[in-house]
């Protein structure tokens, strides 16, 4: 006969007990440390360096003295406020811009045509090229000496400025043209995996295929859209290569400015409160983010 | 209401034909049933009437206007598909709106309509629930609501109750039917599953290896198959092969496996023809009689609470043959047999 366990322990099998729970305890830790570790050590540990500095605090070579001084000197001064605001409208315009185009092109690639598999090949090229490689290919495209620029003055026509313009228009199509395939990889594997039957069924019942588009297609896809976009805005606005090579003088993108500031200027400090300013900003945009794909958690696949 | 053709459609995926030279037509209000295994043709042939295929040859005419050059979007078909593909980012009500939105109906006039279709398929107050809120069986209402409310030319079901339990299964394959009686819209129906063919149509089209092999009613096509494949699919049925050994008016003698058995049959046979005679499990009798007595030992004997199902070996040849009630012989024992003298001749073997 099976006998129930004693609900009673004895003091012998309580120390066991609590010995092994303090063993898996260790055990789970020593699991985590590879993970969190690494997390520690390489964003948090940084991160707070950064923010000490722009508050006076952990500055090289000075004294430390908290203060919001640098904050308040990015906000009063306009070439910062300029800068963070020239960064936020290169991210905007690049992402918007961006996801218009990988929008259409993923739709299309779910449609099967002669070719379609050497496109889909073709398309992924600019994902290996580095940033700087690209931003030089549009450079001897469309600067004003560039290949663009003669060709059309052989026409007696005058070239646009694209490149070290008030807008960077130069800067958002290299960016375009770089992040546009990054973001038909993640869109159009969503859109692959909506079910044939569904978009099926909105052309049996009277959706032209925009409509299937517009009303199935992409909301089924938003999942892929939203992360795509978030990704592709927090690169740009960050993004320091392209902007330095391509920009005008005046406003020069955040990272940029920071770059100044470090280097030319030794001002760590300032640095660090601008490096701060756009962390901050990047999470406040990732937390929405996760606000909207929580709010849509049931229908986002 | 809308009368259905399709006039010689081939379909072809790489070198395998999907359909060859079809040909089938549905009358107005006619509720068509095209059945057959997985595999011959019988989806293809719904999506190439529903416009999501294109043929590859042949015409599809809908009230005698040629339709396979219009895009889906342009035939006034509604299709109930396998899998329901219910849109899951939208509601029930929106799901079922959303080929009126797609056809500019007013708002006020959609939100009626929809209401009036949920009432029909009993789901009235689930309009604000997401189909992943909803079991199979209501999502397959939400499919038929969302087909029927548009008020199609010709309704489409793509094998829409497989997904569903056997008790289910059966309760909406009645309600289908009630609604079809009661919209008198013209249906083609598609399925592998013989006992919605034959509770739900008014016709049956046998479709085997890309190729329709029958036309008929129901009751025809389940007694008296002109080919191997629907006897052999529609039910079950005893295929014995046989060769016409004399002639008398309309009846006949056919040397079989198990014997010589008399046969009637309307059709004219010749001495030496080679057929198939088919007998439904249901129309053989265990007990003594006068013709087409055979004697034979049981096999199998399977209770199925309404009948029971037996497998008694005749000579080489084992036969199935189903007695109502319970078992009333046992695995062994020596029984006599009667076959009807009016099975089914088949002209293949």
């Amino acid at each position: 006969m099976i006998q129930a366990p004693s609900a009673v322990l004895s003091p012998l099998d309580r120390s066991r007990r609590a010995a092994r729970r303090r063993r898996e305890q260790w055990v789970n830790l020593l699991l985590l440390l590879p993970g969190v570790g690494f997390l520690a050590l390489f964003l948090v540990v940084p991160l707070a360096q950064v923010f000490l500095r722009s508050v006076g605090l952990a500055a090289v070579g000075q004294a430390a003295r908290f203060t919001w001084d640098y904050y308040r000197q990015f906000w009063t001064e306009a070439q910062y406020r300029d800068g963070f605001f020239f960064s936020l409208w290169l991210g905007v315009a690049s992402t918007v811009i961006s996801l218009a185009a990988a929008l259409v092109f993923s739709a299309l690639m779910q449609v099967r045509f002669p070719g379609r598999l050497l496109v889909s090949v073709l398309y992924k090229v600019p994902l290996v090229v580095p940033s700087l490689v690209a931003a030089f290919l549009i450079l001897s495209l469309i600067a004003p000496g560039g290949i663009l620029a003669r060709l059309v003055f052989h026409w007696g026509w005058n070239w646009p400025k694209f490149v070290y313009d008030r807008w960077g228009w130069g800067v958002i199509l290299v960016l375009v043209w770089h992040n546009v395939p990054f973001m038909m990889v993640i869109i159009s594997a969503v859109m692959a995996g909506i079910p044939r039957d569904i978009l099926d069924a909105a052309s049996n019942l009277g959706a032209s295929p925009w409509a299937v588009f517009r009303h199935v297609t992409v909301p089924l896809s938003l999942s892929g859209i939203s992360a795509a976009a978030l990704l592709v805005f927090i690169q740009v606005f960050g993004a320091f290569a392209v902007p330095s090579l391509l920009e005008s003088a005046y406003p020069l993108a955040l990272p940029v400015i920071m770059q100044t500031e470090m280097m030319d200027r030794a001002n760590w400090a300032l640095a660090s409160a601008l490096g701060s300013v756009l962390t901050l900003a990047s999470a406040v945009i990732l937390f929405l983010y996760y606000r909207l794909v929580q709010g849509r958690g049931g229908i986002v696949r | 209401m809308a009368q259905v053709e399709l006039r010689g459609v081939t379909k072809a995926y790489g070198a395998a034909a999907a359909v060859q030279d079809v040909h089938l037509e549905a009358q107005d209000g006619e509720f068509l049933t095209i059945l057959g295994p997985s595999g011959c043709g019988k989806t293809t042939t719904l999506r190439i009437i529903a416009g999501l295929l294109d043929p590859d040859a042949g015409e599809v005419l809908i009230d005698g206007r040629p339709v396979h050059h219009l895009p889906a979007h342009r035939r006034e078909t509604a299709m109930v598909f396998q899998s329901y593909a219910l849109f899951p980012h939208m509601t029930v009500a929106e799901n079922v709106a959303f080929g009126l939105r797609m056809r500019r109906v007013p708002a006020e006039e959609q939100r009626l309509r929809v209401d009036e279709a949920l009432r029909m398929v009993e789901l009235s107050g689930l309009g604000d629930r997401y189909p992943r809120a909803l079991s199979g069986g209501q999502q397959q209402r939400v499919a038929v609501a969302r087909a029927v409310v548009t008020r199609p030319k010709v309704l489409l079901f793509d094998e829409p109750l497989s997904n569903l339990d056997a008790k289910l299964r059966e309760r909406l394959r009645l309600e289908l039917r009630t609604l079809q009686q009661r919209l008198r819209v013209t249906t083609i129906y598609v399925t592998h599953d013989q006992a919605e063919a034959l509770v739900l149509s008014d016709r049956i089209v046998v479709m085997n290896r890309g190729r329709v092999v029958e036309v008929g009613a129901p009751q025809e096509v389940y007694r008296r198959p002109r080919a191997r494949i629907t006897a052999e699919f529609l039910g079950v049925a005893n295929l014995i092969e046989a060769t016409v050994a004399g002639t008398e008016g309309n009846r006949y003698i056919a040397q079989t496996a198990v014997g010589r058995l008399e046969v009637v049959c309307t059709d004219r046979l010749a001495r030496g023809d080679a057929v198939t005679l088919s007998f439904r499990p249901e129309d053989i009798r265990v007990g003594p009689g006068q013709v087409n007595c055979l004697s034979g030992a049981v096999q199998q004997a399977a209770y199925l609470g309404s009948i029971t199902d037996y497998v008694i070996r005749v000579s080489d040849v084992l036969l199935r043959v189903q007695e109502p009630g319970a078992p009333a012989h046992r695995v062994g024992e020596t029984v006599s047999l009667v076959l009807p003298e009016g099975p089914a001749v088949i002209r293949e073997r």
